[in-house]
């Protein structure tokens, strides 16, 4: 056989061995791999957001189709029911965006919680926003008032010498809020689908 | 404008490539012994490391990303380097004569520079555009040259110094590399202040 | 012979100290003990695996394309490490970062893989990636017990010393590094010298 004919058969049946063998292990990990990144990056956000739950919110997940986008649900659980769905959105901070959890209550849509997830904000100034003090004045916020900074019109104080920092948090909660409206018609449908399993 | 010249000053200074993400050390030991090859090195570095970097990052986003096929990545990107740096050296060779004949013998010696894989794929991690890849590794490559160069000059006059004997070669190289990289501590935070005073 | 071809790699050219070949993981990861034996741990799996299918292909690899070929096994073991860390170990993921798919260009592995695979049996090959890589992990996890119990203190993230213990920062930082690897080498070197004269 000619040289360079061995050759390319060698390296091109060595290549597609290597390929086919990496997708497999793809298929094989890819579940695990987003539940580790959930568990590791996010983990800690959803769990202060859903923590009554007594579930765990990491496995109970969907992901719902919401105007040609995928929106990763956690439903946390107490005996059984749903208590608390939250969600993530992210914001265009001081340093970078700034990725939320918002949790909302099923059948009124209130927000229930909220947290940061991940933001890369100024040590010290930005990085107040993970505080429970201004966490927490977003809990009870009902679905019919945007989150907003009071300085905008809104309801919430924002975190002193970090208005673009708290300002990035509420039009992420504000996000939250708009897709959860339209998520929940089809959240009743996935409870159903939950109830039954 | 202003965040090129966060992401450039960050790069040559505050992360330099080589004495802050220990990247390309290898070559820093092994082709510091003078000037003239550090300089060979540092030019050879910058021009693989940009081509390289743009290369991979066309091929992440218009190949990779829209495949779902971001895990084979790392498999990718050093097939992609390894074959570049073949193409740069035939080109050079029948191009450029006088620059092959200088940067000739350092091409090889980059495919397995861990350098240029690390740059592509922070580049893909830090999620930059474009021309901001391809300017975050030029300053690399910059970085690189310029911790070479220092380290070649030292080098040059430790010549003729008497060390003791288990000291000489690459002890010496990492422990004066050590001293490098703790002067270079001085430049740490100055990006995140720069940036700070940027955007204000 | 088995137990030479393992051995060798245990002292006579342990790596990266008398085999001086990847040092960028070795001077990245140490900060910790967890995070040197880890990266040693995924080394020697790479190494021992390229080394067994190198020396099986060996008959079939044309000597032209060889580089190629080694290359695309060995980046198929890393990105195996890659998915298997992520999937199993996280943590140690998030500790080593961006070196994990660097493992592809350690020196270390592609010399082996020349230098031996490509020449010896798969038994003779198995067991110089397995003295190899537990050498690398060895001298990782050393470098890293030294640097996290002077740098911050601590043996595997488990503190040692009272709270009046003020760590010296710099040994877990880039300079620490530097300089911990180079005394190291001329440690090793002075050893080799003393040999050398008595003989």
């Amino acid at each position: 056989m000619n040289d360079a004919v061995k050759m390319f058969i060698v390296l091109a049946g060595v290549t597609t061995t290597c390929g086919l063998l990496l997708a497999g292990a793809h298929d094989l990990t890819r579940e695990r791999i987003v539940t580790q990144q959930l568990r590791y990056i996010k983990g800690p956000a959803i769990r202060t957001v859903l923590s009554d739950a007594t579930n765990d919110p990491l496995l109970d997940r969907r992901v719902v189709a919401v105007s040609g986008k995928e929106v990763t649900l956690f439903f946390g659980k107490k005996g059984g029911r749903v208590t608390s769905i939250a969600l993530e959105t992210a914001a265009q901070g001081y340093a970078g965006p700034v990725h939320i959890i918002s949790g909302f209550d099923p059948e009124s849509g209130t927000c229930t919680a909220i947290a940061v997830a991940l933001s890369q904000e100024t040590p010290g100034i930005g990085s107040r926003i993970t505080g429970d003090a201004f966490t927490g004045s977003f809990t009870g916020l009902d679905p019919a008032t945007a989150a907003a900074l009071r300085k905008d019109g809104g309801t919430i104080d924002g975190v002193g010498g970090a208005t673009v920092s708290s300002r990035a948090v509420c039009s992420a909660v504000a996000a939250a809020q708009k897709l959860f409206k339209e998520i929940r018609p089809s959240i009743s449908e996935v409870e159903r689908e939950n109830a039954h399993q | 404008m202003m965040d090129a010249v966060i992401v450039i000053f960050s790069a040559v200074f505050v992360n330099n490539i080589l004495l802050a993400r220990y990247l390309g050390n290898c070559p820093f030991c092994g082709v510091s012994k003078n000037l003239s090859s550090a300089w060979g090195m540092g030019i050879a570095v910058i021009f693989v490391l940009t081509i390289a970097t743009a290369a991979t990052w066309i091929i992440h986003h218009f190949i990779l990303d829209p495949l779902h096929l971001s895990y084979l990545q790392t498999i990718v990107f050093i097939l992609v380097i390894a074959t570049l740096v073949q193409l740069v050296e035939f080109f050079l060779q029948k191009n450029a004569a006088a620059l092959f004949q200088s940067l000739g013998i350092y091409l090889p010696l980059i495919t397995t520079n861990c350098a240029v894989l690390g740059v592509a794929i922070l580049a893909i991690k830090n999620s930059y555009d474009f021309i901001m890849s391809v300017v975050f590794a030029a300053a690399s490559a910059a970085g690189f040259l310029l911790a070479l160069l220092c380290m070649a000059g030292i080098r040059e006059r430790l010549e003729t110094v008497v060390l003791p004997r288990p000291f000489r070669g690459t002890a010496i190289t990492l422990i004066i590399a050590g001293i490098m990289a703790l002067a270079f501590f001085g430049f740490s935070g100055m990006d995140a202040t720069l940036s700070s005073l940027a955007h204000h | 012979m088995l137990i030479n071809d393992f051995t060798r790699g245990l002292w006579e050219q342990i790596p990266p100290f008398r085999l001086v070949l990847g040092l960028c993981p070795t001077l990245a990861v140490t900060s910790t003990v967890t995070g040197g034996a880890g990266m040693g741990i995924a080394t020697t799996f790479v190494l021992v695996c390229s080394n067994v299918l190198i020396s099986v292909l060996r008959p079939v690899i044309h000597p032209k394309v060889r580089i190629a070929v080694f290359i695309v096994i060995i980046a198929t073991f890393v990105v195996f490490v890659e998915m298997a860390t992520q999937a199993w170990a996280y943590p140690v993921y998030q500790l080593l970062g961006i070196f994990i798919p660097l493992i592809v260009v350690n020196c270390i592995i592609l010399g082996r893989a020349e230098a031996f695979a490509s020449k010896h049996t798969v038994v003779r090959s198995f067991f110089d990636g397995l003295g190899m890589g537990m050498g690398f992990t060895l001298s990782l996890a050393v470098i890293g017990l030294l640097r996290e119990l002077l740098g911050s203190g601590t043996i595997a993230g488990r503190a040692l010393f009272g709270p009046s213990f003020l760590p010296c920062t710099l040994m877990a930082k880039a300079p620490g590094a530097f300089i911990t690897i180079g005394c190291f080498l001329a440690i090793m070197n002075g050893i080799d010298e003393r040999k050398r004269s008595i003989k």
